[in-house]
């Protein structure tokens, strides 16, 4: 973790009002795993107004970049989205826990800007892949046929024009089914009706672990599908974050089993933002997202 | 070099920038990005008698040029703030101010008396006006609670006693007198101002507890004011907080009477905003052939001499 400047190498307008940012930063880019997340100033540091970071999931690191990729919501992704190839952004990153190893089966749901980090996720997976795949060929062994993870990916939004990185599943080889919420592509509905589908024809066997990031209705749908099939499932929670490095004790969500009141509530910032569904007050999550 | 060596009372401190409670954790999460002990003083986040929960989310909304939160003084409790974060404080060659809240005057005296037993700490802050929780502010508004309570807290200990006062009273000065007959050593000035914050679609609050704290550059102004009307009303020493984000606005509060300042909010968007602080003061000093940051404080010119 460090404070930083970060150069904008790349600027580009992926879909209506969601903006993708390709950010100088070496070690940023060498020390960055999945799920963890950038935070980044949108002003100019003398101007206060909005005051505080954003924070961005790492979307994909590349030599010495890595990428974050925001939909316009508010004031501070409006101001960060009109700022140029070329120019400087103050950056805090990476931050968070990071998702946990992925297993040899596992599935992705994302919802709108929830995909980001979990594209990093198939991206940091295939590359594990093809290191193994490298090793066994090294030591000549003959079990290189099956080494490779066995992803899937569900992806939501609300129309097909906001359905993010379809493209990098692809070149990932990671399988991508869709839902939109008015039908315009894949599934008329909602994300998490694919998953349900997915678990119940699988019944019986081992379930793969899911990883989900998203709106917090929707989370809490993917929690309690994951709950029923007794599948492992982390997700990536959100909240308003003051600091982004569990100073100020803003960013909280309730925890499951409280031995003592000062474990409530954990900080999204550092004790997550991926917490394992199981470690949480699924009843009381209610955060600012809804 | 200019000096920037600072008394307050019986406190000495290399420097007049500390960061403000419940800003800075227990120093521990911000070690990779901050040298500690390049700080004047650390305080740390409130501690209270028994463990605290806090509030439920959402705690925290951003407001135009500020912030307001509702944490509801989430702490450990003093039990296992002695056992576990001191010990990490202590390591540090930083003044170490613990701030402290009770829902009583004996809470009070209790905190103060169990700290003073401990090695590692240079003064005592008693937080008696944080508006996020029953009981915080009631002190702070009425002098003769306040008056009581610091008293109280004074005759528990040897460690300077450091009174931090609500902004939220009629007349400020009121409550600072009433602290510094108390037996106070300083003044920290100010708290949060109680605000709110609505969401139009949903016509709900921002925030859980409904109201909160505002603070960051929007309340800079109001701090101030705060801190020039207390320096002409008592004479013990006062720390300046609110809306401080750079060199710029901590000299203001100096040269407005304050002899030392608290860097808050800022540390959320630069985590380093105190060091940055330090360093611009030096070269105000410089710049200005000013020997000795002592000389800024209260220095305030007017035509009128008010
Ligand atoms: C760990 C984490 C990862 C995130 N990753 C992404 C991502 O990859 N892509 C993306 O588009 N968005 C992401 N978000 C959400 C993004 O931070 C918010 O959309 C953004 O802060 C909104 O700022 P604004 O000024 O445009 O909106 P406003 O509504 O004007 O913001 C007002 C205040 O609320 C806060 N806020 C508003 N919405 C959110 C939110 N959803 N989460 C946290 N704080 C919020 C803002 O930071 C700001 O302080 C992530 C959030 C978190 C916590
Ligand atoms: C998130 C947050 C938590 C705070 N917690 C405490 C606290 O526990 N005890 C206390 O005395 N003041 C607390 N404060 C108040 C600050 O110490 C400071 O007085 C106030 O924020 C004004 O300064 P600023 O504008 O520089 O932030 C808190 C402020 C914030 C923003
Ligand atoms: S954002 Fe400050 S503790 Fe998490």
């Amino acid at each position: 973790m460090q404070q930083t400047t970060a150069l904008i190498r790349g600027r580009d307008e992926v879909a209506r009002g969601h903006y993708r940012l390709k950010l100088l930063q070496a070690d940023v880019a060498a020390a960055a795993r999945a799920g963890q997340f950038a935070h980044v100033l949108p002003r100019r540091a003398d101007v206060y107004d909005p005051m505080l970071r954003r924070a961005f999931s790492i979307l994909a690191v590349e030599g010495d970049t890595f990428d974050i990729l925001f939909r316009v919501e508010g004031r501070g992704t409006a101001e960060l989205s009109r700022r140029r190839t070329g120019e400087e952004l103050d950056i805090v990153a990476p931050l968070g826990r990071p998702f946990a190893a992925v297993p040899q089966r596992a599935v992705l749901v994302g919802g709108g800007v929830g995909v980001p980090p979990l594209a990093m996720l198939a991206a940091q997976t295939r590359r594990e892949d093809g290191r193994h795949r490298a090793e066994n060929i090294e030591q000549n062994t003959l079990r290189q046929t099956n080494s490779s993870h066995d992803l899937i990916a569900f992806v939501g939004a609300r129309s097909k024009e906001e359905l993010l990185c379809l493209e990098m599943f692809a070149d990932l080889q990671v399988a991508a089914r869709v839902a939109t919420d008015d039908g315009s592509a894949g599934l008329h509905g909602r994300v998490t009706e694919l998953l349900e589908a997915h678990l119940a024809a699988q019944a019986g066997e081992k379930h793969p672990t899911i990883y989900a990031c998203g709106p917090l209705p929707m989370l809490r749908a993917v929690a309690a599908t994951c709950a029923r099939y007794n599948a492992p499932c982390q997700v990536s929670l959100e909240e308003n974050m003051p600091c982004g490095i569990g100073v100020c004790n803003g960013c909280v969500v309730r925890a499951a089993q409280a031995g003592n009141d000062y474990e409530l509530y954990k900080r999204i910032c550092v004790d997550g933002p991926v917490m394992w569904t199981h470690e949480l007050d699924w009843q009381h999550a209610a955060t600012t997202r809804g | 070099m200019a000096s920037l060596t600072t008394r307050l009372g019986p406190l000495r401190l290399k420097n007049p920038v500390l960061t403000a409670s419940g800003t800075f954790g227990y120093g521990q999460e911000l070690e990779p990005l901050v040298d500690l002990s390049r700080l004047g003083g650390v305080v740390c986040k409130t501690v209270t008698r028994h463990p605290r929960a806090g509030n439920a989310p959402p705690r925290t909304c951003e407001t135009a040029a500020g912030m307001l939160n509702a944490i509801g003084l989430q702490n450990v409790g003093i039990e296992r703030f002695v056992d576990e974060k001191l010990p990490y404080l202590r390591r540090f060659d930083v003044p170490l101010i613990v701030n402290v809240a009770g829902e009583s005057v004996e809470d009070f005296a209790f905190l103060t008396r169990a700290l003073s037993a401990e090695s590692g700490i240079a003064a005592i802050e008693l937080n008696i006006s944080c508006p996020n929780v029953a009981h915080g502010l009631d002190f702070a508004t009425d002098p003769t609670l306040t008056e009581e309570v610091v008293a109280h807290a004074r005759a528990a200990t040897h460690l300077p006693i450091i009174a931090k006062l609500s902004p939220n009273v009629t007349d400020i000065t009121l409550i600072a007198r009433a602290a510094e007959a108390g037996g106070a050593h300083a003044l920290s000035l100010v708290n949060t101002f109680v605000g709110m914050a609505v969401d139009v679609r949903t016509r709900r609050p921002r925030l859980s507890n409904t109201t909160g704290g505002l603070s960051g550059p929007a309340i800079k102004p109001l701090a101030l004011r705060a801190v020039y009307r207390c320096a002409r009303a008592v004479q013990i020493p006062i720390i300046g907080i609110g809306g401080i984000m750079n060199a710029q606005d901590a000299l203001e509060f100096l040269i407005a009477g304050a002899n030392a300042v608290q860097i808050g909010t800022a540390t959320f968007v630069q985590p380093r905003a105190a060091l940055d602080v330090i360093s611009g003061i030096e070269d105000y000093l410089e710049a200005n052939s000013i020997g000795d940051v002592t000389q800024l404080v209260g220095s305030l010119v007017t035509d009128s001499g008010k």
